[in-house]
């Protein structure tokens, strides 16, 4: 005979279809009137008076494992604690802890309900109360933390304010079987999703999944039960490079293309030799800074060294700086020796390349081994991927490394330094090629 | 192993059955429900029955005219009743997290959360909360059913408090409850409605409960059949002895200078049933009824005398 078990107030989990770790411990938290010692006698867990609570139970197995047993949590229940089966995405859990906030629906809160739905970004509504989602206090707007020593007075901001309705709460929410069917809908189509998309994120990020927002596509059902989904940020930047057509003048074979990446690989080269398209698109990118800059600010020197390669010539007017030539800005441009182009990485911000590296791992090409079919069909994709990421970091990069010299370039409008990283969705269904799309988004400062 | 061993009436403890007085206790409290009291005070001789009702009470839901939540509680008898002890005692009924030390008011608000969650799961708006043995409560533990009472009112429910009061339970002739030592707010509250709970009175109840106790069901067949089915297939029943059994008993009280018309206890009326079905008819495979001699062995084994004895005034006994 097994053991009598304890109970607990608001522990009636049937009720709560989709409840997160979280919300499973605000429940018992206030409905028991836990004090933060209790959280050892009564759940077994230990719990520092600085710990958010909400990162603690989403991303610590050990916690939440210690919580499922305490509580005598169904399998189904505790199945939806898990941040990733909410992705519909494959990727590194890490990744999800970046920019990891309390995300809540205001009237959800209020009956004692939190799901892990809430946090993903796509979505801006509750899909059951049609509530914009918060991530501050209702009254006073300061960001809303579950602090380990909140007590019975966890879900209530500083200023205040309950965000917890006991009377609600003790009710549980009103139509179980609606959110069962949703969060099932939802689980099962992130599922479907995880099969074929993956994401490629900068490491170390300095920006969140919420970099993805506009490349998620909702299911029908979440976009028919109301204006839920999330719009995209404005500073967010989304490409979705395309493989160069066969048989185009002047073009490289992909696999030619391919070959020459292939030393991103090994992170600790400094130079790469850039294939033709990408050369051009550098050379052009270096041309059209270095005519943009204001007069007296490179050398003549320099400023032949930035328009060469573009076959450009410096204009009549041009003003040359007076001073020595600067070897970091002359290794900026493309180094032309012959018919080839070498590119200086040094000016690449390197979680950047990082996202090159491991975009060209994915392809899983081996040295002096023949393309397999699918390595083959995916090649062109990941080749203009990989191009479009080198590129637009070499156009960030170069305009930084001229900015510690120039320092009127940060007064220069759109050729202002700035750093942005790529965030890659890679979906392949089966039998077609890769698409791949790269959302840039912008730093929130400009490292050194 | 035989089927007879797995037979409830051969475990311990034996299972419940429906009698007359218990409807009516029933009948009572929906009754005070429904005319929006908040408690029955209920009281009655020792071993008539009133756990017994209790417990059948909050199992069955067939007798509820309202969707109601039923729980349980068993005072304690501390040398000072405090606020503590008292929610305390409510949340280890409730088998909840007991601290050493805690705030009261958290006690409060947390026993009354767990019953708020309760009548809301099982779709209730009244939560019943029996007290058996209420004449242990002290004066104070009145004021914190207030307290409790208040506390699920503002919650949105409804508090209803069952006290079972024990009436000989002092041996003395002094009620266990005095609505003299107590204010209006409690006694209106809790025991506006007053209960006497008797046992067995006269031939009608003591053959409806014949006929309950030998008709429960095990595994499709009846008590009776499990054990005396020969009889039963030529037409026996056990009701059909109500009449010697109520003489039978009458005649025993008479001959110890007991009050004949005295109702019959529900725990010796239980165990005259349990001997007379499974002592005497069972091991007697030409069984067709019971003679006046089982009757009276029954009536003697249940133990109805020296109770009754034992509620004697002192000084009538010697």
């Amino acid at each position: 005979m097994s053991p009598a078990r304890r109970h607990f107030v608001g522990a009636a989990f049937d009720r709560l279809p989709g409840l997160s770790a979280t919300g499973a411990l605000l429940r018992i938290t206030r409905l028991n009137r836990y004090v933060p010692r209790d959280y050892r006698f009564a759940l077994g867990i230990t719990v520092r008076r600085q710990d958010d609570l909400h990162a603690l139970m989403t991303f610590s197995d050990k916690r939440k494992e210690q919580l499922a047993a305490a509580l005598d949590v169904p399998t189904a229940i505790r199945a939806h604690w898990d941040l990733p089966v909410w992705m519909p995405f494959a990727c590194d859990t890490a990744v999800l802890e970046l920019e990891y906030t309390f995300r809540y629906c205001p009237e959800c809160l209020r009956a004692g309900y939190h799901s892990l739905i809430q946090q993903v970004p796509w979505l801006a509504r509750c899909i059951w109360h049609g509530a914009k989602f918060r991530t501050g206090c209702r009254r006073c707007g300061a960001a809303l933390r579950l602090d380990g020593n909140s007590g019975p007075w966890l879900g209530v901001c500083k200023c205040g304010y309950d965000h917890f309705d006991d009377k609600l709460a003790l009710r549980g929410m009103v139509n179980p079987a609606h959110i069962n069917k949703v969060c099932a809908y939802y689980q099962a189509w992130a599922a479907l999703e995880r099969q074929e998309t993956s994401l490629i994120s900068p490491a170390p990020a300095m920006r969140s999944i919420s970099a993805l927002v506009g490349d998620i596509a909702l299911p029908q059902m979440l976009q028919a039960t109301g204006p839920t989904t999330a719009l995209a940020d404005e500073r967010i930047h989304r490409v979705r490079p395309l493989p160069e057509a066969r048989g185009r003048s002047g073009t490289e074979d992909s696999t030619a293309i391919a070959i020459k990446l292939d030393s991103l690989v090994d992170s600790r080269r400094a130079m790469i030799e850039a294939p033709g398209r990408l050369g051009h698109r550098i050379a052009a990118t270096a041309c059209q800074l270095a005519q943009q800059l204001p007069p007296g600010s490179l050398s003549d020197g320099e400023m032949t060294l930035f328009l060469e390669p573009a076959g450009a010539k410096a204009a009549r007017d041009f003003v040359p700086a007076k001073r020595h030539s600067i070897l970091e800005i002359r290794n900026l441009p493309l180094a032309q020796v012959g018919d080839r182009c070498y590119l200086d990485l040094h000016c690449l911000n390197r979680p950047t390349l990082g996202v090159a590296h491991r975009l060209f791992r994915w392809l899983g090409l081996e040295p002096g081994k023949a393309l397999t079919d699918e390595q083959a069909q995916d090649v062109p994709a990941c080749v203009a991927a990989v191009g479009e990421i080198l590129a637009r970091s070499y156009a960030e990069g170069i305009r930084v490394v001229l900015g510690r010299h120039l320092p009127d370039l940060y007064r220069a409008g759109r050729n202002r330094p700035h750093l942005s990283e790529p965030w890659v969705l890679l979906r392949r269904q089966a039998g077609l090629p890769v698409r791949i799309s790269v959302n840039w988004a912008r730093l929130p400062y400009t490292p050194e | 192993m035989d089927d007879r061993v797995q037979h409830p009436l051969l475990k311990i403890p034996r299972p419940l059955f429906w009698v007359p007085p218990i409807t009516a206790l029933g009948k009572a409290i929906n009754l005070g429900i429904e005319f929006n009291r908040h408690g029955i005070i209920a009281s009655g001789l020792g071993r008539i029955g009133k756990s017994m009702a209790l417990v059948l009470l909050s199992q069955d839901r067939e007798w509820r005219t309202y969707g109601c939540y039923w729980h349980s509680v068993l005072p304690g008898k501390p040398t000072a009743s405090s606020e503590s002890y008292f929610f305390n005692t409510l949340k280890l009924s409730m088998q909840l997290k007991v601290r050493e030390q805690t705030q009261s008011v958290f006690s409060i608000e947390h026993a009354v959360n767990y019953l708020s969650e309760q009548a809301a799961v099982a779709g209730a708006q009244v939560i019943i909360l029996s007290i058996d043995d209420a004449n242990r409560l002290q004066g104070g533990d009145y004021d914190h059913l207030v307290t409790l009472d208040n506390h699920i009112t503002a919650m949105g429910f409804r508090l209803f408090v069952v006290l079972i009061v024990q009436s000989d339970a002092d041996q003395s002739d002094v009620p266990s409850f005095d609505k003299e030592q107590y204010p209006s707010q409690i006694t209106g509250r809790f025991t506006a409605d007053e209960y006497t709970y008797l046992g067995l009175s006269g031939l009608s109840e003591i053959k409806v409960a014949l006929r309950a106790f030998g008709d429960q069901v095990h595994n499709g067949r009846t008590f009776l059949q499990e054990f005396a089915g020969n009889a039963v297939q030529n037409g026996w029943h056990i009701d059909q002895h109500a009449e010697e059994f109520v003489a039978e008993a009458a005649k025993l009280r008479a001959e110890n200078g007991l009050d004949p018309d005295a109702p019959f206890p529900m725990q010796c009326f239980d165990t005259a049933c349990y001997y007379l079905l499974v002592r005497d008819a069972a091991g007697n495979p030409d069984f067709n009824g019971f003679s006046r001699e089982a009757l009276r062995k029954a009536i003697e084994i249940s133990g109805l005398i020296p109770i009754e004895l034992s509620r004697l005034p002192k000084d009538v006994k010697k």
